[in-house]
């Protein structure tokens, strides 16, 4: 190809980028306006177009509805648990399975694969009634102790062992360490890159579960953000959107920090992916 | 890491070692060895009981739900197929299982071809990738009930964005929300915006994995870009696509949370009340708990078959690498 017609090619390709892209993130950006309008905008152009200066009014109105800081801070916890005890359970767990031996253990297979195939929203009715029985309804408990287990992040961590040279860990038992100290020492280092992977995962899937955190815990104590803002629906005086904008930018926003850093990180990490093998 | 490259595609033969261990034969091969075995026990014991109480016991007590008329209270009858004759037949459950498929035919076909139109592009791009990426995953990681209640301000008719916008072009505005026509297309273009970026990020990642060797002997060969795309990067992507295709039928058939925010009561004349949708319903507006289960039962297997069938394409065409999870951010 020509220097001129791949340049052409080139700047044609950013162009059509960039306009879907623009066009994804709009109702994100059109958020951030609203939240920063004023109730004129906001009456009379639906806060596309912000005439007065923007105001930080909306944040400040939102930080002091009373539960919201309740909310937040409810989800902020429930995904701090659900990272340390899955990380935990599941990086040690997928360990033993990478085992040799592991394979055979067909019953825990058997285990493992259904418990995949089942999605969450199955077994929610019984944890309700589960809970309801034991009287932990509306308990930090019950919404977070049946999200601990997750057959994915096993099967995640045992795959991401399978990948480590045998050797090393067999090094490992010649020097006599501790089968905890293998794991500790020898092999979880080499997994920093999938740990962090796992993590952001965990977080972006406790952060927006909806379905579990509405039938546990649905008063105001116990909300998390995903039920909270979905309250926000309904028809809401136009004036008022400043506001609630602000509160679901607010909700929202460490999600999408943690997407902008993530990728940074990854990206840099494996520049020029195209020219190897994997 | 396993790639395309280093390990031949099997089509057509059965797999020889069991799916689970495709390592070599190791002497200890049977057995956790030694110190390892009580250890291994040890650390798989919480999440073997917590995996088999939450999800295996509770699925097998959803299905005994589904067989009584539960509501709450103690006492409990058995009310046999009761529950499966309101799931296969009240007008409402076949209205949320033709909405769904509705959904289903409406997100599948746009988001997959956007989603891989958009990694052919990104591709090409040596530098910004990174900014194209974010900004197409924003909307996946905006939790599903936000992003149903921008689309619902967005959407209002009388001060939303999109009318206003669309004024300006004088189009007349336009009710989207309350409309049984333009509400599901609201839904469907809603569940598109939120899960495309996600596909584009897999695909881009399975386009990379394709050896550069073979591009460069298409080339050699006199290949245009057309012709490289349709002869060597669609037919080797096909099985990416189809096992994608299988788990957005997934996501979009069970997405809850969006639809909810979006459209509290279920759109005009319901239009909006997908499977998940009703079940939902039984359980907040009439707490009936047993006609839930059944329904949930009927969606459990739908979902079960499509995994099923999801784990037999990718078993049998797709060559995962070892670090597809990590291609993913």
């Amino acid at each position: 190809m020509s220097r001129l017609r791949r340049r052409f090619v080139d700047v044609s390709t950013h162009a059509a980028l960039l306009v879907v892209a623009l066009t994804f993130v709009a109702p994100l950006l059109w958020l951030v306006s609203a939240s920063l309008a004023s109730p004129t905008d906001l009456l009379t152009n639906g806060g596309l177009v912000l005439t007065s200066r923007p105001t930080s009014a909306n944040f400040h109105d939102a930080l002091s509805i009373n539960r919201f800081g309740r909310s937040y801070a409810n989800t902020i916890g429930v995904a701090v648990i659900r990272v340390v005890v899955q990380v935990a359970l599941c990086s040690i767990g997928g360990y033993a399975l990478s085992r040799p031996g592991a394979g055979r253990r067909t019953a825990v297979l058997a285990i493992l694969l259904s418990a995949q195939a089942i999605p969450s929203f199955a077994p929610a009715v019984s944890w309700m009634i589960m809970f309801g029985r034991i009287g932990l309804s509306n308990s930090y408990t019950a919404l977070v102790v049946p999200t601990l287990f997750s057959a994915f992040g096993l099967l995640f961590f045992r795959q991401t062992f399978l990948t480590l040279p045998r050797e090393i860990v067999e090094a490992a038992v010649v020097d006599g360490a501790s089968p905890t100290r293998r794991f500790w020492h020898v092999a979880l280092p080499h997994a920093r890159p999938q740990l962090a992977v796992f993590i952001v995962l965990v977080v972006i899937d406790s952060w927006s579960d909806y379905l579990w955190p509405l039938l546990i815990a649905n008063d105001s104590d116990h909300r998390t953000l995903s039920v909270a803002i979905r309250l926000l629906a309904g028809r809401s005086p136009a004036d008022q959107l400043g506001v609630r904008a602000a509160t679901t930018l607010l909700a929202i926003l460490p999600l999408l920090v943690l997407v902008v850093v993530g990728l940074r990180f990854v990206h840099d990490d494996n520049h020029d992916q195209s020219t190897r093998v994997a | 890491m396993t790639a395309l490259g280093t390990r031949p595609l099997r089509s057509g033969t059965r797999a020889v070692a069991p799916p689970m261990d495709r390592r070599p034969r190791h002497p200890h091969a049977d057995r956790w060895v030694g110190d390892e075995r009580r250890w291994s026990r040890l650390v798989l014991a919480p999440s073997m009981i917590g995996l088999v109480i939450f999800y295996q016991i509770a699925a097998f007590g959803m299905v005994l739900v589904s067989v009584s008329d539960y509501r709450g209270a103690p006492e409990v009858d058995l009310v046999g197929w009761d529950n499966y004759a309101f799931a296969f037949g009240a007008a409402s459950s076949r209205a949320a299982l033709v909405n769904t498929l509705r959904l289903v035919a409406m997100v599948v076909p746009t988001s997959l071809v956007l989603g891989f139109t958009l990694a052919l592009l990104l591709r090409r791009v040596r530098r910004g990738g990174w900014f194209y990426r974010s900004a197409l995953l924003f909307p996946a990681v905006t939790m599903p009930t936000a992003a149903g209640v921008i689309w619902q301000w967005m959407l209002r008719p009388d001060d939303g964005v999109v009318n206003l916008g669309l004024g300006l072009f004088g189009v007349e505005p336009h009710a989207w929300l309350s409309n049984p026509t333009s509400a599901p297309i609201a839904v469907a273009a809603m569940t598109c915006w939120q899960y495309t970026g996600i596909l584009v990020v897999i695909f881009l990642a399975a386009l990379r994995r394709i050896p550069a060797d073979v591009h460069e002997a298409a080339v050699v060969d006199g290949a245009g870009i057309w012709q490289q795309t349709t002869r060597i990067t669609l037919p080797l992507m096909a099985p990416t696509v189809a096992v994608n295709a299988v788990i957005m039928t997934l996501v979009s058939g069970l997405s809850l949370g969006s639809i909810v925010a979006l459209t509290p009561n279920g759109g005009p004349r319901g239009a909006n009340r997908t499977l998940g949708f009703e079940i939902h319903r039984q359980l907040f507006d009439t707490a009936r708990f047993g006609r839930a289960a059944a329904l949930t039962t009927v969606l459990l297997v739908l979902v079960m078959a499509l995994g099923g069938s999801q784990l037999w394409l990718s078993r049998r065409f797709v060559n995962y690498g070892d670090d597809d999870r990590s291609g993913m951010l």
